[in-house]
């Protein structure tokens, strides 16, 4: 054994008891211990920097709340100073929040944060945020993990400022989308209103952002990237609607937003499905370039096209009702724990008897799974056991997907088919938008422009902005 | 701002590069710590925590869970860093506030020893996964062992004889000067060797192991 030694040179053998032993914790203590623990610290602490200035703050509310004395001072404080602007409260809707300032959002979503000063939290189902630092002219908000839309009222000399894992940023009268993932180490900001400051990993001196403008940063990838694509897919929500992140998500075109791994052949619209790219081909092949250009650029890595980031609203907006773990297991990724779970149970005893929630979770983790067939039966349930109801309506939209995975005429006919079920059924639903760029791409497949163009007219009309505008103008104007 | 910014299509890109402190200078590294570069912290643990780690471990032993103290030594150089008045000595910096923290958390399982002291047979029940039973069982004696010297000394062995550090680093991770790092590790290392002679399952693991006969000849 090799080791430097500072001892009396009248004990050896006692010297190499003692050295075999030190041998012995060295080996015992050398790397990384199981369970990862040094990783899963990395979170801790960064989630411990960024918080500091806020458990700061509440750290000394206990001592203020003990103290008999200053409890009076604060009483003569507000005798005194009546007049004077007071820091901004706050009032909690749907969600409970802990005297640190921790608000968790419930599953069922709707929950929202309104702030004295006319300002709003709107947070995702799920999600987790701190709030602090409130001063007379705003606060601190920590987004620890999901997503959320902040909506600034804009005052002279207002001041709020978000932070989102490392990322933080200044807001002065805004509204915008923000969701941070954790574990992929993702930032995800649509700016629909005003203007902000960003500054975080790769934006040191920070970045300016403009109403409409997207930003997407992968932390881990060491990538950022700002595109001035409108936020579309968000501004035609509700302002305060908690589950907007997951129905923006779900608006993106099917291609970009199904299984991942599978959506190559969901892509087929394009004919040589491989992967989201082509997705973007594929209406871009009809006509052009028609999905905005932002959309473009950032396609490769945005979180609109992260399976991880639809299925944790997924998880979050459908898991939210009786079973709950498969909702969760979806949003972790457990596809095959969902099916398997279902298989024990039975699959057709599944299909007869489960919830028209729990139906769509199997649907949704069989889709990412790549079990076909699975997903197709449990749509089928929910359509047959649940007509008329939103899931069922809904799994018109994912039938049309699915079908479009199967090659042939016969199944892009039957994705068609199915799409204008959807649009028979909800023509004001959630889905409409892309179910509509769909059923135009394939109709031009299946009939040729002349026929698709009525459709594309139609698609420009509801939604000028849409992802398949493009593709709908370029169709037009060879006309 | 670094980057490019292009236009693609009609639309705003921009593109950084994948800036990161991780192959950086210990020195750059204090310096985006004390600058307030967000990316530091990051690259602060990546950095030093498999060292941090493997010191809370060896110093404390089997049965410690130190994950909140690695939490707290990275806190502690986070808050203190713009204290360091010599970027390059970032390590040293690190190595000094974990010494710290583990003197700290000595004395407080002393002193919860002293209070209730059957809590001392915790170390036995966590002991490390891959050493064999004779193994793990003269671990924990060893650290019995260790539990009986005052923990700046039990911080200098370590560092010394399980870190590896020279002399200079012991002294200066301690805040001792170098003949008082000598003086002092030449009595630990000599009330270990008394310590461990005293301990007859320590005596009849050594002396049954092959591996320790071997090493003996």
């Amino acid at each position: 054994m090799t080791m430097n030694r500072d001892k009396p040179d009248d004990i050896p053998r006692a010297e190499q008891a003692v050295a075999a032993l030190v041998a012995l914790a060295r080996e015992a203590f050398s790397g990384e211990q199981p369970g990862g623990s040094e990783a899963a610290g990395l979170v801790a602490f960064e989630s411990a920097v960024a918080r500091r200035t806020l458990r700061r703050r509440a750290g000394a509310l206990p001592w203020l709340v003990g103290m008999g004395a200053v409890a009076t001072v604060m009483v003569l404080s507000v005798l005194t100073f009546h007049d004077r602007p007071r820091p901004i409260t706050f009032s909690v809707v749907n969600g409970t929040v802990s005297n640190g300032g921790y608000v968790r959002a419930n599953v069922s979503g709707g929950t929202a944060l309104h702030f004295s000063d006319g300002s709003s939290l709107a947070l995702d189902p799920g999600a987790g945020a701190r709030v602090g630092d409130f001063d007379t002219h705003g606060g601190r908000v920590l987004l620890e993990s999901g997503g959320a839309r902040i909506h600034v009222n804009p005052r002279p000399r207002a001041n709020w400022t978000v932070d989102a894992g490392p990322y933080s940023v200044h807001v002065i009268g805004t509204e915008f989308d923000i969701r941070w993932a954790t574990s992929d180490e993702v930032l995800d900001l649509h700016l629909l209103k005003g203007a902000i400051v960003v500054r975080g990993p790769l934006a040191r001196d920070g970045i300016s952002m403009e109403a409409g403008a997207h930003l997407f940063a992968n932390v881990r990838k060491g990538e950022i990237r700002l595109d001035g694509q409108p936020s579309t897919s968000m501004v035609g929500e509700s302002a305060m609607d908690p589950g907007a992140g997951a129905t923006a998500a779900r608006e993106a075109p099917p291609t970009a937003n199904l299984n991942p791994g599978t959506n190559a052949s969901v892509a087929g619209a394009g004919g040589d499905g491989s992967g989201a790219e082509v997705a973007v081909a594929g209406a871009a092949g009809v006509a052009g370039s028609s999905v905005g250009a932002g959309a473009h650029a950032t396609r490769p890595s945005s979180a609109a096209t992260t399976p991880r980031r639809r299925l944790m609203a997924l998880a979050s907006s459908r898991g939210a009702t009786q079973d709950t773990a498969w909702g969760t297991r979806l949003g972790h990724g457990d596809f095959q724990g969902v099916l398997s779970d279902a298989e024990r149970r039975g699959l057709d005893n599944v299909f007869a008897t489960a919830s028209a929630t729990d139906l769509t979770v199997l649907a949704d983790a069989a889709r990412f799974a790549r079990r076909g067939e699975v997903a197709r039966a449990a749509l089928l349930a929910e359509r047959s056991r649940f007509p008329g109801s939103l899931q069922g309506r809904e799994a018109a939209f994912f039938l049309g997907g699915l079908s479009e995975d199967e090659s042939g005429e016969a199944a892009l006919e039957a994705a068609l088919d199915w799409y204008e079920c959807y649009l028979r059924e909800s023509p004001h639903g959630g889905f409409v938008r892309p179910v509509l760029g769909r059923k135009m791409v394939l109709v031009q497949k299946l009939r040729g422009s002349a026929a698709a163009r009525p459709i594309a007219a139609e698609y420009l009309q509801r939604f000028s902005d849409g992802p398949y505008a493009a593709s709908a103008r370029k169709l037009l104007e060879v006309h | 701002m670094r980057g490019v910014m292009r236009e693609e299509r009609g639309a705003r890109v921009l593109l950084l590069p994948g800036a990161t402190l991780d192959g950086s200078e210990d020195a750059d590294l204090a310096r985006a710590l004390i600058a307030g570069d967000p990316l530091a912290p990051r690259a602060l643990w990546r950095r030093f925590a498999p060292m941090v780690f493997r010191m809370l471990r060896r110093a404390l032993g089997p049965g410690h869970d130190v994950e909140d103290l690695a939490q707290e030594v990275f806190l502690c150089v986070f808050e203190k860093v713009r204290n360091l008045r010599e970027p390059k000595a970032l390590k040293a910096f690190v190595i000094s506030i974990t010494v710290l923290t583990t003197r700290g958390e000595l004395r407080r399982l002393w002193v919860r020893r002293w209070i209730r002291p059957s809590g001392k047979s915790d170390a036995t029940n966590k002991a490390v996964v891959h050493l064999d039973t004779d193994a793990r069982e003269a671990l924990s004696r060893f650290y019995v062992v260790l539990d009986r010297i005052n923990a700046q000394d039990r911080t200098l062995f370590v560092l010394r004889f399980m870190e590896g550090l020279s002399l200079l680093e012991v002294g200066a991770a301690s805040g001792l000067s170098l003949a008082t790092t000598k003086r002092r590790l030449s009595r630990v290392w000599a009330k270990v060797i008394l310590l461990v002679e005293r301990d007859p399952l320590l005596g009849d693991y050594l002396t049954t192991n092959p591996r320790n006969r071997d090493s003996e000849q």
